[in-house]
């Protein structure tokens, strides 16, 4: 039995000017896992809302949804509350209790259960889930992924048919993010749930998938599965190719190098262990050239731009110690990323060099000196960007967001952010911020409505118009799609060429591999070990599992 | 639920506050005008946070079936056998008290004298001596803590 059908669904917003969906007609079976993709906006989460009727979004709306034959609109809330299970993206808003265990009954409490069939369930599913060892603990206390986690246990005590999960794993570190897909393939594999799922971060469910579908403005632009999805956006040589998984895309890189013609098998790889078995087989093949790395120039032992020596900190006076004995240098041009497991104290140790946070001992220098004589100095300007770009927004609108920015500074002189010698207007100064951000078409909006992508673009606008020398980039790559991503990437390559110092933390090793002119990675309160990228990520084997 | 709101509450805060001073709008610069200001704008991005974050939590909740007919209440203690005994353990001795203390048996009456020595500067300072003693841990607890508050001061 299918366990949806759609027939030609239509959709346009209440005050949208465009269709957010044009003639979609799917099916799901009972037991498959589909993954849907696409870039921000093409309207896969407008899609998955319109399959269960309490989170339809408010417009106008053609053609039919049904769900295991029924149609939709006529399946009650008590069913649909219980057969449809949905996962949103933020696994802290979804919380609605204090506890865990109350968490766990909630869903079960709605509909009615009694006390004892609600004690037999919430076991089973802690039982499953593992949920045993924190099952007393408030729900203020977990980590992400584990509030993730009892998200699904919480929806799935209630026995659903179908999980529709919307960005599930986009908040969450790569570890847990790995963990949540294998805990949601269990259930597929163990109850026989269906799984409709959207994700940025394709490596991990694209091998496990049985139907991808693709969407565009819209429109269902291929819906095939994993392996022939693959081949058919590499012949359209279409830019969702570049969220495909790695060994993918590399598979189709060498092939197009090499001009092997389209009809010739595609054997592509979709595990990182696929990849390297083609890999070493392709090698046989061919006779391989090797290439020197470009060995980067050593920085002469100029003065650091910002030195921290042997810093501790702890957030509280009987909390542990974050930090321990921390001893970093960061030299005046370079773009250093910060990378390392959860809780660690990465975002800590951005805190203390941008002086948000004080250490209780060792020294923070800036160009030398302390941050009380640093900020006389008006030279060094630090400029952050938080995790979450919606901490920055005060207006209205984009631009009016980047006028109350440019209103503080009126009395400082406002030079070039590239070149500190040529001074330019106000006007001028916010134009050069909005074409390096990208942000033309967006001065209008709302900045609560755009995506996670265009949202952070405005944060960095508002931080650039601080006209930073050092810019610290928190986790900038956080639930942003591959697009995004690079033109992310591109903004700071351009800022880099320019000389700004960029210092980042960040979980995304390819990104900060592609970036980063260092990396050094954090562990247990301090920097184990400190080096170029290539050679970074030769020495380090356990961290290739952050690969996002 | 509700209880879960004033840690959140606090978080947001923190987080917000932290953003803030890191493009240079902290609240421990300027003069008391622009901190109000900074204040201000520090708690309407709070709201606004907090507006978006509930509504996805109402859509959570909606999810799950909140707002059905006929919702039960799920408690994690089990009311034992020997819960019941001491609960009517307890509740017959309190009916029993009650009617004592209507029926005035349990009227009592303490009339105590205080005597002491003739209150004087010398013995006034003594009493003061003694209170200075008593507050030294007190004090110590006081000092530790501006230690702490100076090397944890804001910028």
């Amino acid at each position: 039995m299918e366990s949806y059908t759609v027939e030609h669904l239509t959709f346009t917003y209440s005050n949208g000017q465009r269709r957010s969906l044009e003639d979609i007609s799917l099916k799901i079976k009972q037991g498959e896992i589909v993954v849907l993709c696409g870039q921000s906006g093409c309207g896969k989460t407008t899609l998955l809302r319109h399959l269960k009727t309490c989170l339809q979004p408010v417009g106008v709306c053609e053609g039919a949804v049904y769900f295991e034959g029924k149609l939709l609109q006529e399946v009650d809330k008590r069913t649909q509350s219980e057969k449809i299970g949905f996962v949103l993206q933020n696994p802290e808003t979804q919380i609605v209790t204090d506890k865990v265990w109350h968490e766990l009954a909630f869903g079960l409490e709605s509909l009615g259960y009694s006390q004892l069939e609600i004690r037999t369930r919430v076991a089973e599913m802690a039982t499953f889930f593992g949920i045993q060892s924190w099952f007393h603990k408030k729900t203020s206390e977990l980590s992400g992924g584990q509030k993730q986690l009892l998200n699904l246990a919480s929806i799935m005590v209630m026995q659903p048919t179908v999980l529709l999960l919307d960005e599930p794993t986009s908040q969450l570190d790569p570890i847990a993010a790995h963990d949540f897909i294998e805990t949601v393939i269990k259930l597929n594999r163990e109850f026989g749930t269906t799984i409709l799922l959207t994700e940025h971060r394709l490596e991990e469910v694209f091998p496990k998938a049985d139907r991808v579908i693709i969407m565009e403005e819209g429109h269902i632009l291929i819906e095939d599965t994993p392996l022939q999805t693959g081949k058919k956006l590499y012949a359209l040589e279409h830019k969702m190719f570049k969220a495909l998984p790695e060994p993918m895309r590399i598979y189709a890189r060498v092939n197009r190098q090499l001009q092997h013609n389209s009809n010739s098998q595609w054997l592509c790889p979709i595990t990182v262990r696929e990849g390297r078995n083609w890999l070493e087989a392709f090698i046989k093949e061919y006779q391989f050239q090797e290439l020197i790395a470009p060995t980067q120039l050593e920085k002469q032992s100029a003065l650091p731009i910002i030195e921290l020596k042997e810093t501790w900190f702890r957030y509280e006076k009987e909390a542990e110690d974050v930090l321990k004995a921390l001893s970093l240098k960061v030299y005046s041009g370079e773009t250093y990323a910060l990378v390392g497991g959860n809780g660690t104290g990465k975002t800590t140790s951005l805190g203390i060099m941008s002086g948000v946070l004080k250490p209780y001992k060792g020294k923070v220098l800036i160009n030398g000196k302390n941050f009380k004589q640093a900020a006389k100095d008006t030279h060094i300007v630090l400029g952050v960007l938080p995790q979450d770009p919606k901490t920055l927004f005060v207006k209205q609108t984009v631009d009016l967001e980047l006028e109350e920015m440019l209103k503080l500074y009126k009395k400082k002189d406002m030079h070039d952010l590239l070149n500190s010698e040529i001074i330019m207007t106000k006007e001028e100064i916010s134009e050069q911020v909005i074409a390096i951000c990208e942000l033309q078409h967006l001065l209008q909006q709302h900045p609560y409505d755009l995506s996670g992508g265009e949202q952070q673009r405005v944060a960095l606008a508002k931080v650039l118009l601080l006209q930073p020398q050092i810019l610290f980039l928190d986790e900038p790559t956080k639930g942003i799609d591959a697009y995004y991503k690079e033109k992310l990437g591109h903004i700071l390559s351009q800022l880099k060429s320019k000389g700004m110092t960029i210092v980042m933390v960040s979980h995304d090793l390819a990104f900060c591999a592609a970036y980063a002119d260092k990396c050094g990675m954090f562990f247990d309160g301090n920097i184990v070990s400190e080096a170029e990228p290539r050679k970074f990520c030769r020495q380090t084997f356990i961290l290739l599992l952050l690969i996002a | 639920m509700i209880l879960g709101f004033v840690p959140k509450f606090k978080r947001q805060l923190k987080a917000i506050s932290k953003a803030q001073s890191g493009i240079g709008h902290s609240l421990s610069k300027g003069n008391i005008l622009q901190r109000i200001g900074q204040g201000m704008s520090i708690l309407s991005i709070l709201i606004t946070l907090v507006l978006e974050e509930s509504v996805q939590t109402a859509d959570s909740m909606q999810s799950r079936g909140y707002g059905l007919k006929g919702r039960t209440a799920f408690s994690i203690f089990i009311f034992t056998k020997r819960d019941w005994a001491v609960l009517s353990y307890m509740m017959s001795l309190v009916v029993y008290i009650g009617t004592g203390i209507f029926r005035g048996s349990m009227y009592y009456s303490y009339f105590p004298i205080l005597m002491g020595s003739k209150i004087s500067i010398y013995s006034l300072s003594v009493w003061g001596a003694y209170f200075l003693l008593g507050l030294v841990p007190v004090m110590l607890e006081i000092w530790e803590e501006k230690q702490w508050k100076v090397t944890q001061s804001n910028i």
